[in-house]
C-alpha cells in the first residue's frame, strides 16, 4: 500500500508544464500580432528556469538570496568569454560551459556561504554579488567592462543562424529555450518531491531537528546551493544570447532585486509560483519600461506582496478557484 | 546486558552546577523515569548523553564503548535518539511527511535526489506502521499546525522510534499537555516502549505520572541523583519527599 | 622607505573612514540590537542625509548664514540632515510597526524593498550625477604635514564622530533611559513586562538611529560625493563592520569601523579591485574564530 502525496494546484507538475505549453502555443500567434511582445515571452520563459533555481533555495531550502544575480552573471560571462576568447557560438557549449563553470564556483562559494543562514546568508551573497559585479567592471581588458561582450548569434547543433530572417530566428531561439525549460522545471519537481527535497524542507523548518535525526544539514544546503546557481547561470547564459550583449549590468544588485520580486509575485510556496511570477513579470515590466522608476515600483510592490498577499499570485489563483468552485457547488 | 554507563559526570555553565557527581548504569531494554524540580539537571543530563553539549568531566559509557566526546550525528548512528520537550518537529509539513524525513534518514536514503518519495514503498509501508502504533493514521495527511497538541507530541516521539533507536529519550513527553490526555498519551508511549523492548529514559515533571507506573525512577537535585531505584522505595524516601514537595515545583 | 608622514596620513584616514563607517553602522546595531529588525535600508539613511545637504540643504544654510562664516556651515548640515532623515523615518515607521516581531525573512524582504524605492526615489529627485556640497571642507582649509597636504575638515568629521560615541556611551551605560534600552535589547519580552511600553521603545530607537545615520551623511558629504549606488555599497561595509564587531554591541561598532577602515586602506594601497574582497574574506575568517563577534555580540 503505497501512499500517495496528494498534490495541491500550485505543486502539481501537470499544471506547471500546462502552463508552459500554453505560452508555447500561445506565442507564435502573439509574435504574428506584436514581435515585440513575442520577444517579452521569451524573457518570460529564459527567466523561469531561474525563478525555479531561486525558489529551490529560497522556498525548500529556506535560503534568501540577495545575490542570486551572480550566478546569472556566471552564465552570461561564461558565454561572453567562449565566443570572445575561443570564438564559440554553439549554444549546446555555451550551456554546458555555464552549467561547469557555475557549478565550480557554487561549490567554492558555497563551501563557506551555506554555514551561515538567514540574515547573514541574505547579505553574504548580496555582499559576494557586489564583489563579482565590480570585478566585472573593473577588469574592463578581460570583460569589456560597460561596454561588454557583444555577442553574435548562436549557433545551435553546429548550424549557423546568421542568415535567417530576426522572426526565424526569434522562433528557433523562443522553442530551444521552451524545450529546455519543460526538461528543467520536471527535473527541478523531482528533485523537490524526492527524499532529498524532503530533507530540505525539513532542515527549512527545523534544523536542529533535522540534524538530530542524522541529516548532514550542512551538506545537502550545499547541494541545494549547487543545483540554484546551475539553474540561475543557465538562464544567465540563454539571456546573454537572446540580449546579445554581455554587461555588468546582469549581476547589479537590482537584477537580485528583480529575482526576488519576480518570486514573491509568482508565490514562493507554490512550485508553479516562479513560473507563474517570471511570466507576470515580464509583462508587468514591458508596459512599465515607460515608466522608467521600475526600481522604485518593485520595491514599492515588494512591500505591498510581503504585506497583504504573501502568496503571490498563486494563492489569489488558488483562492479564488477555491471561491469559484464553493460557489458552482452551492449553486447545484 | 549494560547498555549505558555514565562516569562521575559533571557540568558546569559558568559558576552553575548543572551536573556533578552523576554515576549509573542502565540496562538493556530498561525503562527509567527521571524526576526532579526544575533545574534539577534532567535536561542538562540528556544533552550530554545525546551529544548536544559536552560533558565538563565523567565519562559516557554506551555498549562497551567511550563516547563522552562523541558529536550527535555519530551517536544518532549508534543508535541513541532523543526528543526534546518543546515540540520539536517540521512545522511545515504533514504529519506522514514528518515521519518519512526520519525514515529516509534512518534508511540513509535522505540525499537522493532520483525518484519521488512516492515511490519508495518500503519505507512509505514503516511509516504506515507507525503511524498505526502511534493512533496517528488518521491524521497522517494533515498539516501538522491543524493537529492537536497531544498528537504532535505523540509525533514527536513518533519520529524518535522511527529512527530505530537502542537508547531513547523522551524530555517531558506530556509536558504543554491538557491533564486528561497525559495519561492516554504517557500509556501510549509506554505500551510501545513495552513493545518495541527499546530502553528507554524518560524526563517527567508530572510526579503522579511517574509514580503511578512504577518501574524504576531517578530523582535529580540541583545537578546530583539523590535517588535511584523501585518507585514505591524512592516515593518514601526522606529526603526524596523534602525536594519534591517542599520547593519549587508545579 | 615609509616615512612618518604617510604613516600619519595613513592613519588620519583610518580614524576618518572609521568614524564615517560607525556612524552608519552604530545605527544598524542599534536597531538590531534593541529590536531585532534587521534594516537593510538604513545606510540609505545616510545617503539621503547626503543628499539632504548637497541636494538642497547647503544652498539654504548659505543663504542664511552667508558662505563664509565658518561655524555655522560646519555645525548646521549634519543637524539639517539628521533632521531631514528623522522626519523620513517617522514617516517609514509604520512599516517598522509591522516589522516588529516578525520574522527575518519579511524583514529583509521589506527593507529591501525599501532600499529599492530610496534608491530610486534619489534618482527621481537629484538625478542621477553625482552631488558634491564641499563648501565646509573648503572653509576648513589644509595645513601641511612635511610635503602632504592634509584637510582639517577630517578632524572636525573624526572629533565629532568620537564626541557622538561618548555621548552613546554614556547614554547607554549611565543614563536610567538607556540602561532601559540596553535591557531591552537583552530580552524585549521582559522589558514590556516590566511596563515598558515597546512601541514607544521602538519610535525611540528607529529615531535615534534615523538621527545618528542623517548626522553621519551630513558630516561626511563636504569631504566627498554623494551618487546612486552608495547605500548598497554602504550596506555591504556597514554589515561587515557589525558582523566584525558582534551584532548588538557597542563596543564592536567602534571595532568594527576601525578595522574595517584598516583592512580598506591596507588594500587600496596593495590591490584595489579586491578590496571588498578581502575583507568579506577577513570578516568569515573572525567569524570561524570567534562567532560572536571582536565585540562580543550574537551568534550568526
Amino acid at each position: 500500500m503505497v501512499r500517495m502525496l496528494r498534490r495541491a494546484f500550485g505543486d502539481d507538475i501537470r499544471v506547471t508544464l500546462l502552463l508552459i505549453i500554453i505560452i508555447a502555443i500561445a506565442y507564435p500567434v502573439v509574435y504574428v500580432v506584436s514581435p515585440g511582445w513575442g520577444v517579452v515571452l521569451g524573457h518570460g520563459i529564459t527567466w523561469v528556469i531561474a525563478l525555479i533555481g531561486f525558489n529551490l533555495l529560497f522556498n525548500y531550502a529556506g535560503l534568501l538570496s540577495f545575490g542570486h544575480a551572480l550566478f546569472l552573471g556566471i552564465g552570461a560571462y561564461t558565454v561572453g568569454f567562449m565566443y570572445k576568447y575561443l570564438g564559440i557560438t554553439n549554444v549546446e557549449l555555451h550551456l554546458l560551459g555555464s552549467i561547469l563553470s557555475s557549478a565550480v564556483i557554487a561549490f567554492i562559494i558555497g563551501f563557506v556561504v551555506v554555514k551561515y543562514t538567514r540574515i547573514f546568508f541574505a547579505i553574504l551573497m548580496l555582499a559576494i554579488a557586489q564583489i563579482f559585479w565590480s570585478l566585472y567592471y573593473k577588469f574592463y581588458w578581460i570583460t569589456g567592462g560597460t561596454d561588454g561582450i557583444k555577442v553574435p548569434r548562436f549557433s545551435i547543433l553546429g548550424i549557423s543562424l546568421e542568415n535567417l530572417d530576426f522572426t526565424s530566428y526569434h522562433h528557433i531561439y523562443f522553442y530551444l529555450v521552451t524545450g529546455i525549460a519543460l526538461v528543467l522545471v520536471y527535473i527541478m519537481w523531482r528533485i523537490v518531491n524526492s527524499p532529498f527535497g524532503l530533507a530540505l524542507k525539513a532542515i527549512r523548518d527545523n534544523e536542529t531537528r533535522a540534524r538530530f535525526i542524522g541529516i548532514n544539514v550542512y551538506k545537502m544546503r550545499l547541494y541545494a546551493f549547487i543545483i540554484s546557481a546551475i539553474y540561475t547561470s543557465i538562464t544567465g547564459a540563454l539571456a546573454a544570447n537572446h540580449h546579445r550583449l554581455v554587461t555588468p549590468d546582469i549581476a547589479y544588485w537590482t537584477t537580485s532585486g528583480k529575482v526576488v520580486f519576480a518570486a514573491l509575485l509568482g508565490g514562493a510556496k507554490v512550485f508553479i509560483g516562479p513560473v507563474l511570477g517570471s511570466l507576470i513579470y515580464h509583462i508587468i515590466e514591458s508596459f512599465a519600461m515607460r515608466f522608467i522608476y521600475w526600481q522604485l515600483i518593485m520595491g514599492f510592490f515588494i512591500i505591498i506582496i510581503i504585506i497583504v498577499m504573501p502568496g503571490g499570485f498563486a494563492q489569489l489563483i488558488k483562492t479564488s478557484i477555491e471561491r469559484g468552485s464553493r460557489l458552482i457547488r452551492r449553486g447545484e | 546486558m549494560e547498555i549505558l554507563k555514565l562516569i562521575d559526570v559533571k557540568k558546569y555553565f559558568g559558576g552553575v552546577r548543572a551536573l556533578e557527581n552523576i554515576t549509573t548504569t542502565l540496562e538493556e531494554g530498561e525503562l527509567v523515569m527521571v524526576i526532579g524540580p526544575n533545574g534539577a539537571g534532567k535536561t542538562t543530563l540528556v544533552n550530554v548523553i545525546s551529544g548536544y553539549i559536552f560533558p565538563d568531566g565523567g565519562r559516557i559509557i554506551y555498549l562497551g564503548e567511550e563516547i563522552t566526546r562523541h558529536p550527535p550525528l555519530k551517536r544518532i548512528e549508534k543508535g541513541i535518539v532523543r526528543s526534546f520537550q518543546l515540540v520539536n518537529i517540521f512545522d511545515g509539513l504533514t504529519v506522514y511527511e514528518n515521519l518519512m524525513t526520519a525514515l529516509f534518514s534512518r534508511w540513509k536514503n535522505y540525499s537522493k535526489m532520483y525518484k519521488l518519495v512516492d515511490q519508495y514503498v518500503e519505507v512509505s509501508n514503516e511509516a504506515e506502521n507507525i503511524l498505526k502504533l502511534f493512533g496517528l493514521i488518521d491524521v497522517a495527511d494533515k498539516n501538522i499546525k491543524s493537529i492537536s497538541y497531544g498528537d504532535r507530541k505523540l509525533l514527536d516521539v513518533a519520529i524518535s522510534f522511527a529512527m530505530n533507536p537502542k537508547l531513547v529519550m523522551l524530555d517531558e513527553p506530556t509536558s504543554g499537555v491538557a491533564t486528561k490526555d497525559k495519561y492516554e498519551i504517557m500509556e501510549k508511549i509506554l505500551e510501545i516502549i513495552r513493545k518495541t523492548k527499546v530502553t528507554s529514559i524518560i524526563i517527567e515533571h508530572d510526579m503522579d505520572i511517574v509514580f503511578r507506573y512504577g518501574g524504576r525512577v531517578i530523582v535529580m537535585h540541583q545537578g546530583r541523583i539523590i535517588a535511584d531505584g523501585e518507585a514505591e522505595e524512592v516515593r518514601r524516601n526522606e529526603e526524596v519527599k523534602k525536594v519534591l514537595l517542599g520547593g519549587v515545583y508545579a | 622607505m615609509i616615512g612618518v608622514e604617510e604613516i600619519l596620513i595613513r592613519a588620519y584616514n583610518i580614524f576618518f573612514g572609521a568614524s564615517v563607517l560607525f556612524l552608519i553602522s552604530v545605527g544598524l546595531n542599534i536597531i538590531y540590537g534593541v529590536m531585532k529588525i534587521v534594516n537593510l535600508a538604513h545606510p540609505a539613511f545616510f545617503t539621503l542625509g547626503c543628499y539632504a545637504v548637497a541636494g538642497f540643504g547647503m544652498g539654504i544654510i548659505i543663504n542664511i548664514f552667508g558662505s563664509s562664516s565658518i561655524t555655522p556651515i560646519l555645525i548646521v548640515p549634519p543637524l539639517f540632515a539628521a533632521l531631514i532623515v528623522v522626519i523620513a523615518s517617522l514617516l517609514i515607521f509604520p512599516l517598522f510597526l509591522f516589522m516588529s516581531g516578525r520574522g527575518d525573512e519579511v524583514q529583509l524582504l521589506l527593507t529591501y524593498g525599501l532600499l529599492l524605492i530610496l534608491e530610486d526615489l534619489f534618482r527621481l529627485i537629484w538625478g542621477s550625477e553625482p552631488l558634491r556640497s564641499s563648501q565646509p571642507y573648503e572653509l576648513a582649509g589644509s595645513i601641511y604635514i612635511g610635503e602632504y597636504i592634509v584637510p582639517v575638515y577630517n578632524i572636525y568629521v573624526i572629533v565629532s564622530a568620537l564626541t557622538v560615541a561618548l555621548l552613546l556611551w554614556f547614554f547607554l551605560f549611565k543614563t536610567k533611559q538607556g540602561i532601559l534600552i540596553r535591557a531591552a535589547s537583552m530580552d524585549i519580552e521582559m522589558t514590556s513586562a516590566l511596563g515598558a511600553d515597546v512601541r514607544r521603545v521602538l519610535l525611540i530607537t528607529v529615531l535615534f538611529a534615523a538621527f545618528l545615520a542623517g548626522l553621519g551623511g551630513g558630516l561626511y558629504i563636504p569631504s566627498g560625493s554623494v551618487m546612486l549606488g552608495m547605500s548598497v555599497e554602504l550596506l555591504v561595509l556597514a554589515f561587515v563592520v557589525v558582523v566584525i564587531g558582534g551584532l548588538g554591541s557597542f563596543l564592536g561598532s567602534l571595532i568594527g569601523s576601525f578595522i574595517v577602515s584598516l583592512l580598506r586602506t591596507i588594500t587600496l594601497i596593495i590591490f584595489p579591485e579586491l578590496e571588498l574582497a578581502l575583507i568579506y574574506i577577513v570578516a568569515i575568517i573572525i567569524l570561524t574564530l570567534k562567532p560572536e563577534g571582536l565585540g562580543g555580540g550574537r551568534k550568526w
